[in-house]
């Protein structure tokens, strides 16, 4: 059984609270995509993760830590993929070698700072450096961030070196002392690259440069003729043995880059574990940013069926509402087994009331943090929700039609202990029979192990035996004479949200439901005379 | 050579007319002089953009030696492919299709192959790094047509390398390039309040005009390519400038002449000299008719090389070639990098 269907995911925003968890490192990027809700029976695991988040909170409120700890995920690379080459036995190259050679130093560096601020080491999130390793690609122990096939790798490597620099010295000179007798001799200064190019006009120096037993003909075109220095035997000798000698640099170098590969590939395991225990840190310190960022408090997570929230907030939309200046009234609930019902003033926030305790849920359900002053959680094994149009153009299927199909999913996996939301009950069709199914269900779920939410506009519905009725306050104190004075505002929701008291108070099964819609309607500016009409209708 | 860059310029662009115009020779001979004068050197060059085939098969890209000490930019795709010996000092994360950009300083000479990033922000980071490195200037092998970057933009001078590539008629040449030398040494313009508003609208890729209170008006086009005549609507009476990024054409001048009388009276601003494809006579006409051009960027042209031999086996007289160049670019060196000496 999924946890939470796409349906529901994206209705709660969960996808907004996951994007403000930002991990720094490709392994910390997998674990965040890996990131499931713990089970039922997974409270210890939980209750665990989440204690490992409140331990490192201090760490995350240090901006010096933090900055040196971020200074280094933001060098680590996915390096996976040539670790695996070099365990399959393949030679990895020189930019491979480098890359590995600068995540032992990353990892060597990680763990010297959780030593240094003692950062608390969980079993998952060790930092080991493997001090051997950096050993093998730093040979000549310079402790640089840099890497090169170093001569210290092989006596033979050496020699080669050695040998080739020789000759190459040996070979300029003796070019060297070519073009001094060439100048000397003919008076003609040699291009850098020892050639030289005489005009054909030029048949006097021609003549001379043939005679000469320093230089070569090399090519000619119309105009000109190209010599380039004759390299006698003994240049030719030097030339070749240099030749030779490249050649076993190479094959050497090749043997020196596949035993580095080997031993990388032999400590395969104790690189996935740092590999590992740096994603794990990065997700979790992600958390803890995260955390402090929502000033978000440790859900107490218990095996009892209860979601308690105290003065819980709904990050997105108190941002949407923060860019319009305007302020999110934190919201209280507390919901049980059984059938809580919301009812109340249109724009009175019931919605938002289900939203925000289906977002915290998961949030405390897949190890969060969560906005709120307290929030006490028992596990879900599932949450479903019936929130906004349903009407689904790919199935062909009405509002009612759509949600007719998923209450009907819900109501078959209500006997199992999830968390069923459903907003504004069979809205979608006429009300007559709206209400006669909306109270069935009602009554159907009252008596099943899920907890479940809903809102209604209905009367009689929240006033079943064994149902819990919160309601919202709404516009209930408002002076709407005064109200009259500022109803010319450009901006109706923000005198809406000005008196709009969203609270929700715990009401008597039999509280009739507060009728705001036309005070509503008046604010949002519809014709008074439609407004005076209606509310004569109203009277019979 | 090398005299015209020491003590004075840090990074230099080498850039050629066309294929074969001598740019690589050009680009050796430096490489060896500075290796006579031990001079550490960087070595980049500007990506094309476009697939990998493309860039293996249709760019030039001879090896090129460089000696112990030097400094490269280049392709981790391409690094094992010469035989020198490189020490890796840094794996950026510039991407191109022959693997990512890795700096590394040369343990011993030989033979290396060069293929950089592919954008100009990149180019100039990898530039900045190699000369913190140690490198005392940093060479950029760059190009001059419209599917790569204009190397000149991000250097502090540039080497134009011409030769007979361009035409079997010596005087089609001649004329090609002083038109080349002309573009690319462009005015800029002056007064620091409106270069700052320029490079902002040129920043943002927008097409402008400015008036001359300096109030400035986006004229919301993608591209200035076949919008001539929308932009001739723009230029109302007080417009004195007209920023135009990205590449000047003929036929944006044709259409702006044709759709406002005022087109001699206004400043056209473009990026810099090498933004400029349009040929010498149209551009002789269009600057007898009136049109006037600046540029953000000037470019530093401190000299040309001269190659009188095309690959398709025809050449010029050496020496006829370079008197006759030299007598009509009389500003900045003239060289025949073959023939020797200026």
């Amino acid at each position: 059984m999924v946890f939470m269907d796409e349906r529901t995911r994206e209705a709660l925003d969960f996808q907004y609270v996951l994007n403000m968890i930002k991990t720094l490192t490709p392994y910390g990027n997998m674990f965040k995509r890996r990131l499931k809700a713990f089970k039922q029976g997974e409270e210890d695991k939980l209750i665990s993760e989440l204690n490992k988040i409140e331990g490192l909170l201090d760490i995350g409120n240090n901006k010096e830590i933090m900055g040196a700890i971020d200074g280094i995920f933001s060098h680590i690379k996915d390096l996976r993929a040539s670790i695996r080459r070099g365990m399959e036995g393949f030679i990895l190259t020189e930019v491979e070698l480098f890359e590995i050679k600068n995540f032992l130093y990353l990892i060597r560096d990680l763990s010297g700072l959780m030593e240094k601020y003692q950062i608390p080491v969980f079993d998952d999130t060790d930092i080991r450096p493997i001090g051997e390793l950096e050993k093998i690609l730093d040979p000549e122990n310079t402790g640089t961030w840099t890497f090169y096939i170093y001569d210290a790798y092989s006596e033979e490597l050496k020699g080669i070196r050695r040998k080739k620099q020789d000759l190459e010295k040996e070979i300029r000179r003796e070019k060297k002392a070519v073009k001094e007798k060439i100048k000397e001799e003919l008076g003609l200064n040699l291009r850098p690259d020892s050639s030289l190019v005489v005009s054909k006009d030029d048949r006097e120096l021609i003549e001379k440069i043939e005679a000469s037993p320093y230089l070569n003909y090399v090519s000619e075109t119309y105009m000109t003729v190209k010599f380039a220095i004759r390299p006698g035997e003994g240049l030719k000798t030097l030339e070749n043995q240099l030749l030779l000698l490249r050649d076993r640099e190479e094959r050497e170098e090749l043997r020196i880059r596949e035993d580095l590969s080997k031993e990388i590939g032999k400590r395969n395991r104790a690189i996935y574990r740092n590999m590992g225990s740096i994603g794990r840190l990065d997700l979790l310190l992600s958390k803890v940013r995260f955390a402090l960022e929502v000033r978000g408090v440790k859900p107490e997570i218990t095996d009892r069926r209860i979601i308690k929230i105290e003065e819980g907030i709904h990050l997105k939309l108190e941002e949407i509402l923060r860019a319009k200046e305007l302020k999110f009234t934190p919201i209280s609930l507390e919901i049980k087994s059984g059938v809580t019902c919301i009812t109340g003033a249109n724009m009175g926030g019931k919605t938002i009331s289900l939203k925000l305790l289906g977002l915290l849920s998961a949030m405390a359900q897949y190890g969060l943090f969560v906005p709120a002053k307290s929030m006490v959680y028992g596990l879900n094994k599932f949450i479903i929700s019936s929130i906004g149009d349903m009407q689904s153009v790919d199935s062909g299927l009405s509002t009612f039609g759509g949600e007719v199909k998923i209450v009907q999913k819900a109501i078959s996996m209500s006997h199992e202990k999830g968390l069923i939301l459903i907003d504004e009950l069979a809205r979608g069709t006429n009300p007559e029979e709206g209400y006669a199914i909306s109270r069935a269900i009602v009554s159907y779920l009252r008596d099943r192990d899920s907890i479940s939410l809903l809102t209604t506009h209905y009367d009689n519905i929240a006033n079943l035996e064994g149902l819990v009725h919160l309601q919202v306050i709404g516009l209930s104190r408002l002076d709407f004479e005064k109200l009259a004075l500022e109803i010319s505002k450009d901006d109706k929701m923000e005198i809406i949200n000005k008196y709009m008291d969203y609270r929700l108070k715990l009401v008597d099964k039999d509280t009739a439901i507060p009728k705001d819609a036309l005070n509503i309607a008046r604010i949002m500016g519809l014709e008074s005379e439609i407004i005076k009409e209606a509310e004569k209708h109203l009277k019979y | 050579m090398i005299e015209l860059i020491r003590g004075k310029y840090k990074t230099i662009s080498i850039v050629g007319m066309a294929k074969n115009s001598g740019k690589t020779v050009a680009l050796n001979y430096l490489i060896e002089e500075a290796i006579e004068n031990d001079v550490p050197l960087g070595i980049t060059s500007i990506g094309r953009d476009g697939e990998i085939l493309d860039i293996v098969t249709e760019t030039e890209k001879p090896p090129i030696f460089v000696e112990e000490d030097t400094f490269i930019a280049t392709a981790s795709g391409i690094l094992d492919l010469g035989d020198a010996n490189i020490e890796i000092l840094k794996a950026t994360d510039y991407m191109t299709p022959l693997g990512q950009i890795i700096i590394g300083k040369v343990r011993q000479g030989g033979y290396v192959q060069i293929a950089g990033p592919q954008r100009l922000s990149e180019i100039r980071k990898v530039a900045d790094t190699m000369l913190s490195l140690g490198a005392e200037f940093v060479i950029i092998d760059g190009a001059l047509d419209r599917f790569s970057q204009a190397a000149p933009a991000v250097s502090e001078a540039t080497i134009l390398s011409t030769g007979a590539v361009i035409s079997r008629d010596i005087n089609i040449v001649i004329e090609k390039t002083l038109h080349r030398v002309k573009t690319l040494s462009l005015p800029k313009i002056e007064g620091e309040e409106i270069r700052e508003s320029i490079r902002q609208i040129m920043e943002r890729g927008q097409i402008a005009t400015i008036d001359l209170e300096n109030k400035i008006e986006i004229i919301p086009l993608k591209t200035a390519l076949n919008s001539g005549h929308i932009i001739g609507d723009h230029i109302k009476d007080k417009v004195k400038y007209l920023v135009i990024p990205g590449s000047l054409v003929k036929s944006t001048l044709e259409d702006l002449i044709k759709s406002t009388r005022r087109y001699g009276d206004i400043e056209i601003i473009i990026g810099d000299g090498s933004k400029v494809f349009i040929e010498a006579r149209d551009w002789v006409r269009f600057v007898r008719q009136g049109i006037k051009i600046r540029v953000l960027d000037e470019i530093k042209l401190i000299g040309i090389t001269v190659n009188p031999y095309a690959p398709a086996g025809y050449y010029f007289d050496p020496r006829d070639f370079l008197a006759k160049m030299k007598s009509y670019i009389k500003h900045i060196p003239v060289m025949d990098l073959v023939l020797g000496g200026e």
